[in-house]
């Protein structure tokens, strides 16, 4: 993964525990270094490796640090370098669920590492969104469902998100409550 | 012949035009009017829009279909556009694609993804400058950070150099006093368990001692207290004292003692700072016999002459060796080739690290080459000027 992922991290576990916590958790995964380079990729291995012991540090599960993780992944990624990939998807929920694939087709061809999942968007039965999730890394569900709450917090609205398997896909089901959309 | 709806066209060419034959724009893709105040439609094409490419061409002959064109809107000029023309029996189409201004003091448009064809690849152009620009205030904001962890922790060493600098010395006089009473004691009659018992003490005391004067010299190295003093000498004097000691511990441990000069060096006198030469090469020395139980220890010396005067040593032995990975930070301080070493043989690890900086601080360079099991040569070279005066200064002494 790319190193915008372990910056996020890395703010992320500061942002709860704090400068030392984080230098010794950093230090105890091996890392290497405490400060990453957005545009470098780094092993999946070594990702997973801090994933796991960020969620041991703050006693959580991996699924409960993979939601809180992809909340923050949004606000994260709407003020660093890649901001404008984010402000080019869309004003709405609507148009930048959209708009997600062909952000990331722009988005590989500055990482060209990058392994980055597909998302089609279609109409509900019942007049909500249904957000279908490709990706060659499994388990990320959680990260997804995470990410889905923090756009909704992003355009200002609220609602409840569920998924289901369908086939080789997860079939992630947005329901919104409310739509006090920012124009 | 494909014929498209309007929906169709905005789809594939978010930005199109549909001019008509009187030159008033009919239709507009949804990327171009997102980016307008009013409604384009009903309006002068040539009031909206300059021709840049063909350079002031007139309605008529853009509509005969010269292809490739290249309009700005007059307003926002910022917004510039790139695509083709294609004739209609009731005008002319203009398939337009947006063309960024990449360069920074460009006024910024928010673009979307969907303000682009999905044929065109513009956008990932555009999106990867964009997106350059973040990463490089990333690695400008990583930098500042990491220059000023540099500087905190350069600024963390100078207070720590000063500290050992004064604590060395604090401890030096006094374990200075119990030496003396050391020595003093042993010249007296007491019986023999007792004289081992100081022997232990005298002995601890000078190893407290050299290590207190290897910590005294690499904090005032790191704190820029250590000056180079300069002073005539001949290899003579710099070697005579190494020689005597050396070649009585290689005897005391059956090892083969060699000192190979050359006679024109030997007559010349040099200027330099003999006092540290002799510091690195005492140091060499002493280690190689420390590190060697069966063999020689061989020092050569000999100017090289490549453009400046400098003299080269050279310091073999048949010792322990070094292995690959410790010979690259042998150089660093406290380090040894592993802690057996340390409880062995003994040592701080600190007189190769004040060699280097030492050797570094005379232009000098300092390397080793070594293999685990047979033996080491540490090499040095320093700079050093030749005495015209075929004779040694009077009154010369080290400050300090």
């Amino acid at each position: 993964m790319y190193g915008m992922i372990h910056k996020a991290a890395r703010e992320f576990t500061i942002d709860k525990i704090g400068d030392d916590a984080w230098a010794k958790l950093a230090a105890e995964c091996e890392v290497g270094s405490e400060h990453f380079i957005s545009g470098q990729h780094y092993c999946d291995d070594m990702t997973f490796r801090l994933i796991g012991k960020i969620a041991a540090v703050l006693n959580l599960t991996t699924e409960q640090l993979l939601l809180a993780f992809g909340r923050y992944w949004i606000k994260f990624a709407s003020e660093g370098a890649y901001a404008p990939a984010l402000d080019m998807a869309g004003d709405d929920l609507e148009t930048f669920l959209s708009n997600l694939d062909r952000m990331h087709a722009s988005i590989k061809s500055t990482m060209p590492d990058a392994v980055l999942p597909s998302f089609s968007v279609s109409k509900a039965a019942d007049g909500q969104i249904n957000v279908t999730y490709r990706s060659p890394r499994k388990g990320l569900e959680p990260f997804v469902t995470g990410l889905l709450q923090g756009l909704l917090a992003r355009f200002n609205e609220t609602g409840t998100i569920s998924n289901a398997p369908a086939g080789d896909a997860v079939v992630f089901h947005i329901k919104r409550a409310s739509a006090s959309r920012v124009a | 012949m494909i014929h498209l709806s309007s929906d169709e066209l905005a789809g594939v060419f978010p930005a199109y035009l549909e001019v008509s034959k009187t030159g008033l724009i009919k239709a507009c893709g949804p990327s171009l009017q997102r980016h307008m105040e009013a409604d384009l439609c009903g309006k002068a094409f040539t009031e909206e829009f300059c021709v840049v490419r063909p350079a002031a061409a007139s309605l008529p002959e853009l509509a005969s279909g010269r292809a490739a064109v290249l309009v700005r809107h007059r307003k926002k000029s910022e917004l510039t556009l790139r695509g083709v023309v294609l004739s209609l029996e009731q005008g002319f189409l203009l398939l337009l694609s947006h063309t960024p201004d990449l360069s920074d003091d460009a006024k910024p448009i928010k673009y979307r993804y969907s303000d682009f064809s999905p044929c065109d690849g513009s956008q990932d152009i555009f999106l990867a400058a964009q997106v350059r620009k973040g990463l490089l205030e990333d690695a400008h904001a990583l930098a500042q950070q990491l220059n000023k962890e540099k500087i905190a922790a350069e600024s963390a060493n100078v207070a720590k150099a000063s500290f050992l600098a004064c604590m060395s010395h604090e401890i030096r006089t006094p374990l200075n006093g119990i030496l003396g009473m050391s020595e003093v004691l042993l010249k007296m009659e007491m019986p023999e368990a007792q004289k081992d018992l100081l022997k232990v003490i005298e002995e601890s005391g000078n190893a407290l001692l050299c290590l207190l004067n290897d910590i005294l010299d690499l904090a005032k190295i790191d704190s820029g207290h250590m000056d180079i003093v300069e002073t005539d000498f001949t290899l003579d004097e710099l070697i005579g004292g190494i020689d005597t000691v050396y070649r009585l511990k290689c005897e005391e441990k059956g090892l083969r003692f060699e000192l190979r000069t050359e006679t024109a060096s030997m007559q010349r006198v040099y200027i330099g700072d003999a006092y540290r030469i002799r510091q690195i090469l005492t140091n060499l020395v002493s280690n190689a016999v420390k590190f060697t139980d069966c063999g020689s220890v061989i020092v050569t010396i000999c100017e090289i002459a490549e453009g400046a005067p400098a003299l080269e040593f050279t310091v073999t032995d048949t010792g322990i060796g070094i292995g690959e990975e410790t010979g690259a930070k042998l150089f660093a301080p406290f380090v040894q080739a592993d802690s057996s070493i340390t409880r062995r043989y003994g040592g701080t690890g600190l007189g190769l690290s004040i060699c280097k900086r030492l050797c570094a601080m005379m232009n000098g360079q300092i390397d080793v080459s070594s293999e685990e099991g047979f033996g080491s040569t540490f090499r040095f070279v320093i700079p050093v000027r030749h005495q015209k005066r075929n004779e040694i200064s009077a009154g010369q002494s080290r400050a300090g």
